[in-house]
């Protein structure tokens, strides 16, 4: 027999499994171990947290303070966007364990999240600053916060006048100067509704002929908000639907830029705080929410530029002009999203939208 | 006899590790993505089962296609531009001396050394409406306007063609340089000019080089996603955002698993003829 010959006979099926087995069982060891660990250490709390400047406010204000009042370690995952990935949060939960205690939930998410039984029902008990929250802002999941609004970002230098349409997009004048939102494809489309037929829906080839006609006026579509920072910055464009707290930062660079609230009207939108099922610290997930809900954490937040459901909370004339939404008031002349509406149509949408795009 | 089963037997257990990982991390991932393709996805709910939705879905829905046909193309420009560029790049580099080689392969190599975001921002502010090209050529009064040199197909290739170089001229040099210079002189010292020594000796050798370069970039193009988000300011479309698409923001991990499928089944293609062709050109 030759050596060959001796190595092939060693080439059986059993041999091959089992070295397959050995090596498979030792590379999982460490990540049932790690989270085992993570699962039984009271200690640490494990969060999402945003980019920029959001997230340097989140850790100066929302969780340091919070670190330090309980005495607890704050574990961070950067998200990736404003999203939180919620496709990969649902695999988590159904292998186990979610990689956080605390996740925000944006309106069209929160859907999906009762739907699929993913976010742990938090009792009104369980959050004695709910007191102080109006009722419309509290879910089953937790409390509505970060209020943002959008509408028409522009260069107060280059755009003259100040627009007061969304139509204003459409200007000839403006032509290579401005960009669409695609990272919230559904409110680009509810925008263009809204500029030309009054009413957020139905999304329609009709829609998209209006889309069409903007198309050659289009530098990019942005996927996110620091995408279309970036544009502001670079000068790449003048006029954007933007998002109220990011134009706050730009213009505290220095940047020429205000927020118009068209005519037709505006968004108002939140993140639902909320506690995903299967969290290892449920309960210091609910201690945190519970905290940010309070009237000083909820100023902060004011501060930074975004409205707040406390009632508590005042803003100076600065504040209500920069969050947009100083009141429940302001807030219900929002136009009204259906977003079920927007979940369940939304694969339908983005087939449009590709094939609008790849037109 | 035994000493030697007992050697090879360890051996054995030596490629235990990497089968292992590959068993964790591409088998049984690729079980799950198969699984998931026939699974159904209605009202934001996964049902597992055996449905030829997805399938269905991908084949008419008049988009996915589309965009998957675009995806060749486009990892096709890739490939074919990497090819123009790189080839003389190896050629010079085969030529040259050891030092400077090395910065010749310093240079192909460089832009891996940077992050992909960083080399896409560097980008929009060479390329950009007031980017220093177009600042530039408007400063010289040689254009009115600026030229639209990103957020198309053009910014695309010009981003992914910087980087892929590399996957491009590394194989092109390996086979050059294993061509023995001899057979060259011995067909200019028969009278064949430098044009016709290249065409009937030096390409005809370096084609296994070529295969697996353009194998290479070909298979990597065909997973690109960042750099036409950025560089194509999102009007490029390619089958790896939509499968993003639709797991981030649509949650449909059915229809993301059939379309991932789909692309690896092109790249499997890609292979295989890759693979043919290498045995015909030699390699």
């Amino acid at each position: 027999m030759t050596d060959k010959g001796n190595f092939s006979s060693k080439l059986s099926r059993r041999t091959v499994l089992k070295s397959a087995a050995g090596a498979g069982a030792a590379l999982a060891t460490p990540y049932f171990f790690v989270k085992a660990h993570a699962a039984s250490d009271p200690k640490v709390v494990r969060m999402y947290n945003y980019d920029g400047t959001l997230g340097e406010f989140y850790d100066k204000h929302w969780y340091e303070p919070f670190a330090e009042k309980f005495d607890v370690k704050m574990d961070f995952i950067r998200l990736k966007g404003s999203r939180a990935p919620l496709e990969k949060i649902q695999a988590q939960i159904a292998n186990g364990q979610p990689e956080t205690d605390v996740f925000p939930l944006h309106p069209d998410q929160l859907i999906f999240a009762r739907r699929n039984k993913i976010a742990m029902e938090i009792p009104r008990s369980a959050i004695p600053e709910y007191e102080n929250i109006y009722d419309e802002f509290i879910t089953e999941f937790g409390p509505c916060l970060v209020l943002w609004s959008y509408g028409l970002a522009y260069n107060t230098e280059l755009v003259d006048p100040a627009p007061t349409s969304w139509k204003a997009l459409w200007d000839p004048k403006y032509a290579g100067k401005v960009a669409l939102n695609e990272g919230l494809k559904d409110q680009t489309l509810q925008m263009v509704n809204l500029a030309f037929k009054g009413s957020p829906y139905p999304v329609d080839e009709e829609t998209f002929k209006h889309l069409s006609d903007i198309r050659p006026h289009l530098v990019a579509l942005w996927s996110s908000g620091a995408d279309a920072e970036q544009l502001f910055r670079n000068g790449e464009i003048v006029m954007s639907p933007f998002w109220n707290g990011r134009v706050t930062k730009l213009k505290s660079e220095g940047l020429p830029l205000a927020f118009a609230v068209p005519d037709e009207g505006f968004f108002v939108r939140h993140s639902v705080y909320g506690v995903p099922l299967n969290a290892a610290n449920p309960e210091m997930g609910i201690e945190w929410i519970n905290f940010v809900c309070g009237e000083e954490r909820q100023k902060r937040m004011v501060e930074f530029g975004y409205g707040t459901p406390n009632k508590l909370v005042e803003h100076t004339p600065e504040q209500a002009k920069a969050v947009i939404v100083a009141d429940p008031e302001v807030v219900k002349k929002a136009v009204p999203e259906d977003f079920t509406k927007i979940l369940d149509n939304s694969a339908a949408w983005t087939d449009m939208w590709n094939k609008w795009k790849s037109s | 006899m035994s000493q030697t089963q007992g050697g090879n037997s360890k051996a054995w257990w030596l490629l235990s590790p990497g089968v292992g990982l590959y068993i964790l991390t591409f088998f049984i991932p690729l079980a799950m993505l198969l699984v998931l393709s026939f699974a159904k996805f209605e009202n934001s709910v996964t049902t597992i089962g055996f449905f030829f939705d997805n399938y269905v879905k991908i084949m008419t829905d008049g988009i996915t296609l589309t965009i998957f046909y675009r995806t060749v193309q486009l990892a096709l420009m890739i490939t074919v531009s990497c090819l123009v560029l790189g080839y003389p790049v190896a050629v010079l580099m085969r030529r040259s001396g050891p030092r400077a080689r090395l910065w010749l392969l310093f240079f192909i190599v460089s832009p891996l050394l940077t992050s992909i975001i960083v080399r896409n921002v560097a980008w929009v502010l060479i390329l950009g409406r007031s980017g220093i090209i177009n600042d530039t050529l408007i400063d010289w009064g040689w254009i009115s306007t600026p030229l639209p040199l990103m957020y198309n197909t053009f910014g695309v290739v010009l981003a992914v063609v910087h980087v892929y170089l590399s996957f491009m001229v590394l194989p092109l040099f390996g086979a050059l340089i294993a061509i023995d210079s001899s057979i060259e002189e011995a067909a200019s010292s028969l009278g064949a000019s430098p044009l016709r020594v290249f065409l009937t000796v030096t390409l005809p050798l370096s084609l296994p080089g070529v295969t697996a370069g353009c194998t290479l970039v070909f298979i990597l193009s065909m997973g690109i996603y960042l750099t036409p988000v950025i560089m194509g300011g999102n009007f490029v479309l390619t089958l790896p955002m939509l499968i993003t698409d639709s797991v981030r923001n649509l949650y449909n991990w059915p229809v993301a698993s059939a379309m991932a499928l789909m692309l690896l089944a092109a790249i499997g293609a890609m292979v295989l003829l890759s693979a043919r062709v290498q045995k015909m050109v030699g390699g």
